[in-house]
């Protein structure tokens, strides 16, 4: 590998993990703060099932997702396998269940202390899911930020259904296991430190674009 | 008119309240008092509907929507915004965008904190924001939980004044308190409260007069 192919591999890194980490949250906050504020039957049975998702291996998701994108799979003919849509759908997977885990928690705690409030002026479902979503937004940030960690730090799933293929599909988690393997183990440091300050960059972008620290209780 | 029968509320096994059997006809302010524990903010949050009795029944002689009904907590319960936007929730709730505020905030002495979170306010502050959040819609029916619990002597002067123009003005106001100066100045009736159990309504005159044998020990306790 080139030092010249770094550029394009990380804005690829960057590219599926944010997109992967914006589709899960859109799926993800709105389901953990709706299971936080509905009492259904199994409701504990539900959180318990998605705390156990937090540790599903990103490999048997990996596997999964190959078999239903694989030309034989159900959905063989769209053709993502082996594609950046296939490594976003393998990373949706497994980050979901980590954001929505840790939404539920957030939005939990507030609806503790806001239930009495929103009931008492009345408020449809869908305003108390607004109001508690926009007051939770540190706790709903730190969820997003883990998810991302979580996604570009991923190497299992995006490794099978991806390919790892240079110029198409490879990221830097799967360079690293590349390089690591032919013996660039320099290279490969290199590459890590990349990650490694992707992931800092991303964050400290996140917090200095939010609201200030006193003004949102953090 | 409201009419509680043989109402209890219980959780794990303990007794909140009951028996609660009271028939009212709210007039102007009509004041919860008891001792602690005796029940008086669960008897105010059972007629608002926030909790549900456990056996018994209760009925509002006319129906009055939930939105015309307020609740001031004894600790005041603030979004993490600003008091501004705090206090005008309840009608942007209602898809009021950009409320006037000015009557609000002049009638609670809230000028000069409206830009500020809430998060910074002092309880009196915070309490007097939550006052004003409940009073914005105007409401048909309040209840007031300990309001001046945590206020100094001039804020609770204010919120006095204010409670008292809001019940000459045709609001119903259900309020616990603990003080019975405040009582004697503000409420029409009394509903005593006892481990639970209702007594009353009496005329809030006739009441420190003349106390219903109920209410003896707890007012001959002096507090």
């Amino acid at each position: 590998m080139e030092w010249g192919d770094l550029t394009e591999i990380t804005l690829r890194s960057l590219a599926v993990s944010l997109s992967a980490t914006g589709v899960a949250a859109l799926i993800a906050m709105p389901f953990g703060a709706w299971l936080a504020i509905q009492p259904f039957r199994g409701r504990r049975w539900a959180i318990a099932t998605l705390n156990a998702l937090i540790g599903i291996p990103p490999v048997v998701v990996g596997l999964v997702v190959y078999l239903l994108l694989s030309r034989s799979g159900p959905f063989g003919v769209l053709g993502l396998l082996f594609t950046p849509w296939a490594m976003i759908l393998a990373q949706v997977v497994v980050i979901t269940p980590l954001i929505a885990s840790l939404t539920h928690q957030t939005v939990r705690d507030l609806w503790l202390r806001y239930r009495d409030l929103l009931v008492s002026m009345n408020t449809t479902r869908r305003q108390r899911l607004a109001i508690l979503l926009r007051d939770g937004q540190r706790g709903l940030m730190t969820a997003g930020l883990a998810g991302f960690g979580r996604a570009i730090g991923e190497v299992g799933a995006i490794m099978i259904v991806g390919g790892n293929i240079d110029h198409a599909t490879r990221v830097l988690t799967t360079a690293i296991t590349l390089e690591t393997s032919k013996g660039n183990l320099w290279f490969a440091v290199a590459l890590g430190a990349v990650l490694i300050a992707l992931s800092l960059v991303v964050s400290l972008g996140a917090h200095a674009l939010s609201r200030g620290e006193r003004r949102a209780q953090w | 008119m409201v009419r509680l029968d043989q109402v209890w509320i219980t959780r794990a096994g303990h007794r909140l309240l009951g028996p609660a059997t009271v028939t009212a006809h709210p007039r102007g302010v009509t004041a919860v008092l008891g001792p602690n524990g005796s029940g008086k903010t669960t008897f105010l949050r059972c007629l608002h509907g926030l909790e549900a009795p456990t056996s018994g029944t209760i009925e509002w002689d006319a129906e009055i929507a939930p939105q015309d009904q307020s609740f001031v907590f004894q600790k005041p319960v603030l979004l993490r915004q600003t008091v501004r936007e705090n206090v005008a929730l309840p009608l942007k709730l209602r898809g009021i965008k950009d409320p006037d505020l000015t009557e609000i905030a002049n009638t609670f002495e809230l000028n000069a904190l409206l830009g500020r979170a809430a998060v910074d306010l002092s309880g009196g502050e915070a309490q007097r924001v939550a006052m004003a959040r409940a009073w914005i819609t105007n409401p048909v029916l309040l209840f007031l939980d300990e309001p001046t619990a945590n206020l100094d002597q001039a804020t609770t002067a204010l919120v006095e004044t204010v409670i008292r123009s809001t019940a000459r003005a045709g609001t119903r106001v259900f309020m616990s308190s603990h003080s019975r100066a405040q009582v004697k100045r503000l409420a029409q009736d009394v509903i005593f409260l006892d481990a639970g159990r209702t007594f009353g309504p009496y005329d809030a005159q006739e009441f420190f007069e003349n106390p219903p044998q109920a209410a003896r020990t707890w007012m001959e306790d002096g507090t």
